[in-house]
């Protein structure tokens, strides 16, 4: 799996894990745990997928979850992608 | 100090509460009801005579060595076998009890090599102090009558003998096997004169026995019977300091018993409070690595690593790994940094506590915590990033991209150690600068760039914090034969980094971990050394530290209960791979092997084995002891093949402890969703009969004798 493939995978069994809860509230936990424990550059990569196209891989929540994290993260944190 | 042994009570204390209170000779003593009239007796440094009894078991009453006489009671009864109660006289030497005990000692000795001069527990053996304490002179028997003295020694263990010449069948070893251990791997064969101590059937030896070495049974062996064969090789020791044990979690701590600045053997100390006086065959006796051939004792440096290492003095060393990590810096800047523990460790449960977490600060506070954050910048003088940095898969999903440039590798092999060897391997040889802290050229130095000799547990002070929260002092026994201790590596590279650090012990950096951790507010060397261990928190609202966690309620009042689907894994079985591997560790060994590969306990486990149910084997038409062929989508090794029931019909299993193995060529980069923690649990495999080595071990290999080279400095230095 190279990163891009991984990090799709990580955030899609994230929210499964919440799949006991209604969407919004999965994706909500699904961002948070992103935005606590993912580094700026796997953050910014995982929301530079959604925006350039549909997000392909995720699953619905997943990628619900991904645009509170993008809603969520600054833009200082989101820059310092090399 | 000097060398005395741990003091024997003779029975086990008592955990009653009620008190009662007896006279021994003359003297009032307060015990706890069921305390034995031996142990009341120790309590007041009135040590009865005795053979059969030790404070590790349960008593005996076999050597009828420790008699004594109470007021108003018929005969003399065993002191270890009678408890002390209320308003009991004792008397613990008579003429009469002087008789006796010299006619039992008598009938011991007419029994036992008198070489005592030349024996290797020599001043150290209770059967020649009780000798002495009842005032033997003479055996009026002879030694000429049917004796046990051509009995041959059993050498078959690598750290201890047996020596049945010198038994005087008390029993202590198979007790201690029984309740300090649980083995039951010793038992008394025979009955009267032809009672002898037998490991296993009478067709094994100890080491081919269900014996584990713990060593229980020498250390509670009154004689030279069953002893360390290093005290045989080197003599008594003549110091002890006590320290913490650099193994697993448990945390044992021993007393290192000492020549000079030579280790004789490493005693389970009885006052541990994570051991009490017991360990395993690792902590007991698998310290030899520290001197072991193949460690490195100079700093290392290479430009690439096809390149023979090069032995530099520590001020090259440093200075390159600084201009490195500058150099590095400034080219890509600082994004995606993280600080990983070292897992499944002894310390593992400290290096999480200090916040060697990629997101955490210590004390678990989370970076995203402007308080917390504050407080070390304002200590430390540094900004603090409020971001979290990567963990270890991440870091080399993130080298493998071409984003993640350098590492820092101290105490960890993770080329031999972590999942998906060949993604790893890939990882690391994309790093500009590899930096590998370590004891030996282990497998991630075969990528490394500069290498930084370490030093063992035993030349270095600081502390070991074990799974329940227990901080334990570690002591240093020698000097460093790198000429550093690890941390102060550290602050020698961050002065070479041009960084003002200036500890002098590591008991100033407990002070500003306390300084800054609530839950260690109340830690120190000092408070350590005087309560012996402390489980954190420790602070004013529990000053003695705190055993037990959330006794009457959460930090956030009532404990909340979420619900969690149940996430399975992706690794499937199928037509192609249809066995499921499951990979760990055995007892012999520890982690990578880097330490126990390089002592005696390879006699246990020279190689990793693969094991399979015999329906497996059959279907397969392997045979036990086979070279095999194990493969997984991930990719191949071979190893030889164990046929047992110890694992279940479509289950094989694996050790990862010999870099020769590499069984983690074959585990799959799968982890868990939270903490991606590595899936070396489920691996889908197939096994086939193999004529040897794959193409990876023949070129691993290579590349390791390659990346071994050491050019030596030149003779003129």
């Amino acid at each position: 799996m190279n990163t891009l493939d991984h990090l799709v995978y990580m955030t899609d069994q994230i929210a499964r894990n919440f799949g006991t809860l209604d969407r919004d509230a999965a994706a909500e936990a699904t961002a948070e745990h992103i935005l606590l424990f993912w580094d700026p550059r796997m953050k910014s990569r995982i929301i530079g997928h959604v925006a350039d196209g549909a997000g392909a891989g995720l699953s619905e929540v997943a990628a619900l979850a991904i645009t509170m994290v993008a809603q969520k993260t600054q833009p200082s944190a989101a820059a310092t992608e090399a | 100090m000097t060398y005395q042994p741990q003091k024997d009570f003779g029975t086990p204390a008592s955990k009653a509460s009620d008190i009662v209170t007896l006279s021994i000779d003359g003297r009032d003593v307060s015990v706890p009801v069921g305390t034995s009239v031996m142990r009341a007796a120790a309590e007041i440094d009135n040590n009865i005579p005795k053979l059969c009894a030790t404070d590790n078991v349960k008593s005996f009453g076999s050597c009828r060595l420790c008699l004594i006489e109470i007021e108003g009671r018929k005969g003399t009864p065993a002191s270890c076998t009678t408890p002390a109660e209320d308003g009991m006289v004792v008397k613990t030497q008579t003429p009469h009890l002087q008789r006796l005990r010299k006619g039992v000692m008598e009938l011991y000795i007419s029994d036992h090599p008198l070489d005592c001069l030349t024996c290797s527990a020599n001043n150290d053996c209770e059967l020649q102090d009780q000798a002495a304490n009842v005032g033997l002179r003479d055996v009026r028997y002879g030694y000429e009558g049917a004796n046990h003295l051509g009995e041959a020694k059993d050498t078959s263990n690598p750290y201890f003998d047996f020596d049945p010449s010198k038994c005087i069948a008390c029993s202590r070893c198979v007790r201690a096997c029984d309740e300090v251990q649980g083995t039951f791997a010793l038992t008394m064969d025979g009955r009267g004169f032809a009672s002898k101590i037998s490991a296993g059937l009478p067709t094994d030896d100890f080491l081919s026995s269900e014996c584990v070495s713990c060593g229980a049974c020498v250390e509670a062996c009154p004689t030279a019977t069953l002893q360390e064969k290093a005290v045989a090789e080197i003599g008594k020791p003549d110091r002890t300091e006590i320290t913490t044990c650099a193994y697993c979690g448990v945390g044992c701590t021993f007393r290192a018993e000492m020549r000079g600045e030579q280790l004789v053997r490493m005693v389970p100390w009885k006052d541990g409070k994570a051991n009490r006086g017991h360990s395993c065959v690792k902590g007991r006796f698998a310290w030899g690595y520290a001197n072991h051939q193949d460690r490195i004792t100079k700093p290392m440096i290479r430009e690439s690593i096809d390149q023979p290492w090069r032995e530099v003095s520590w001020d090259e060393a440093l200075g390159y790994a600084a201009s490195e990590i500058k150099r590095i810096q400034s080219k890509y800047g600082r994004p995606g940094v993280g600080v990983n523990p070292l897992r499944g460790q002894n310390n593992v449960q400290g290096a999480c506590d200090m916040g060697s977490f990629p997101h955490e600060l210590s004390g678990y506070r989370h970076v995203s915590d402007a308080t917390t954050r504050a407080l070390f910048e304002e200590d430390w003088g540094v900004p603090i990033d409020s971001e979290p940095g990567l963990r270890i898969p991440n870091m080399l999903d993130a080298a493998v991209d071409g984003e993640f440039k350098a590492l820092y590798v101290q105490g960890e092999d993770i080329l031999q150690s972590d999942p998906n060897t060949k993604h790893v391997s890939a990882g690391l040889a994309a790093m500009e600068c590899v930096i590998v802290h370590d004891l030996f050229l282990n497998e991630t130095a075969n990528y490394a760039h500069i290498f930084l000799p370490g030093s063992t547990f035993l030349e270095k002070n600081g502390t070991f914090t074990n799974a329940e929260r227990r901080i334990q002092l570690v002591n240093k026994v020698m000097a460093p034969v790198n000429g550093m201790e690890d941390w102060e590596v550290t602050q020698a590279l961050a002065h070479a980094m041009g960084l003002d650090w200036n500890y002098s012990h590591p008991s100033e950096i407990m002070d500003e971990i306390a300084r800054l951790t609530p839950t260690f507010a109340g830690v120190s060397f000092a408070r350590l050394k005087e309560a012996g261990s402390l489980q954190w928190p420790v602070n004013e609202a529990a000053p003695d530290g705190s055993p037990i966690m959330h006794v009457d309620g959460f930090v956030r009042g009532k404990g909340q209960f979420v619900v969690t689907d149940y996430v399975p894994t992706d690794e499937k079985t199928g037509p192609r791979f249809p066995l499921l591997l499951t990979t760990g560790r055995i007892l012999s060994h520890y982690n990578v092997g880097a330490q126990t590969r390089r002592t005696a306990n390879s006699a246990w486990h020279p190689e990793d084995l693969l094991e399979m149910h015999p329906t497996d084997a059959e279907n397969r038409g392997l045979n036990d002891g086979d070279w095999t062929r194990l493969s997984s989508r991930s990719g191949e090794t071979t190893l030889r093949l164990t046929v047992t029931e110890r694992v279940a019909p479509g289950v094989v299993y694996t050790t990862f402890h010999h870099p020769a193995t590499q069984a983690n060529v074959v585990t799959t980069d799968f982890s868990d969703w939270a903490t991606n923690c590595p899936e070396y649990k489920v691996t889908a495999v197939q096994v086939a009969a193999s004529n040897g080595p794959t193409d990876w071990q023949e070129d691993y290999e290579e590349l390791s004798e390659q990346s071994r080279r050491i050019e030596t400095a030149e003779a003129a230095e």
